[in-house]
């Protein structure tokens, strides 16, 4: 059965059993939102950003200027602080001239990618700062950079 | 009866290859919060299938949309974001049609459009492990609820003004 019969009838624009449907889509929303703004996790103290490539940490950065950078990634990772922020040049081990440039600015408490030569999409600059909740995401090299304390527990299936 | 049938593939056709070019147009865009999620505009184009043509066409049309759309657009894995977000928004939006005859065209695109985006979120959030991206899940579900009325608008009206002779009955 298709629908075009009821062309002859003018469809109108609201018609009562709307009700039900958009209180259905609000339902979902306000659901949505007491999951993750109203009762979000506790985020005891925020202390840092971690910075891991393909889920191993490979660098914290804590917020009275100590950088910590594991062995393995020593040689990969150039860092200078420049007045309130530290600026990271991380070099990735993925592709061979990949780089993602990333400004943490300590006395804001923000993180964020000012530049990278990952794909054409760019979508780990283009992600707006995070502070405590969030994440940035370079997929292409892997990267990901998030506070302190807000661990994700999944263990990623390995795509592709 | 041959007729019939020629007119319905060829207005699937039609359809579908304008939603894989709005498919591409949307990836154009700069993204907003996170990868993979894009305002709607295709579904424009799925919904009046489903209205026009029918049920089975609808659901190719998707397909067809997302297979070339993300293939031309150069990332291949918005297919993993898009497949099952459409597949199940396009179900409730047809069962919301055929079961329960008097909906306007407003609130199931608007319901349409909500599942869409969390349902890619999630899957998002699922295959590359960043559950901090969970956050985002409602802001972007409510912005999803505007684009969801204009896209329910621009359905109602385009039916309004579709041409007799074309729809295939």
């Amino acid at each position: 059965m298709v629908l075009t019969a009821d062309l002859d009838k003018n469809k109108k624009i609201f018609y009562l059993k709307d009700l039900l449907v958009y209180l259905s889509a609000i339902a979902i929303v306000l659901a949505l939102f007491c999951a993750f703004v109203i009762f979000p996790k506790t985020s005891k103290s925020f202390t840092g950003f971690n910075l891991s490539v393909n889920n191993d940490i490979a660098l914290s950065v804590s917020f009275d200027g100590q950088v910590n950078v594991s062995s393995e990634y020593v040689n990969l990772i150039d860092y200078v602080k420049d007045g309130d922020s530290i600026i990271l040049t991380v070099h990735s081990n993925v592709h061979l001239d990949g780089y993602n440039k990333i400004v943490i600015d300590l006395k804001n408490k923000t993180a964020l990618v000012s530049e990278s030569n990952c794909s054409n999409s760019k979508d780990c600059v283009y992600t707006p700062k995070i502070s405590n909740t969030g994440a940035i995401y370079c997929a292409p090299h892997a990267l990901k950079i998030s506070a302190i304390g807000s661990a994700s527990e999944f263990v990623p299936p390995t795509v592709g | 009866m041959n007729n019939a049938l020629t007119k319905k593939i060829t207005l699937c056709a039609v359809l579908s290859t304008l939603g894989a070019l709005a498919f591409m147009l949307e990836s154009l865009f700069p993204p907003l919060f996170l990868p993979g999620a894009r305002m709607g505009i295709s579904n424009v184009f799925i919904l009046l299938c489903a209205l026009v043509v029918g049920k089975k066409y609808a659901y190719i049309s998707l397909v067809v949309k997302i297979l070339i759309g993300s293939l031309f657009s150069g990332n291949l894995s918005s297919i993993m974001y898009s497949l099952p977000s459409g597949l199940i928004s396009l179900t409730v939006e047809i069962l919301l049609l055929y079961l329960i005859k008097n909906v306007s065209l407003l609130s199931v695109s608007v319901l349409g459009s909500v599942i869409n985006v969390s349902v890619q979120n999630t899957v998002f959030c699922l295959v590359t492990g960043a559950t901090e991206y969970l956050s985002f899940l409602p802001y972007l579900a409510l912005i999803s609820v505007f684009s969801g009325l204009i896209v329910g608008l621009t359905v109602h009206f385009s039916l309004k003004i579709f041409p007799k002779k074309y729809s295939a009955n």
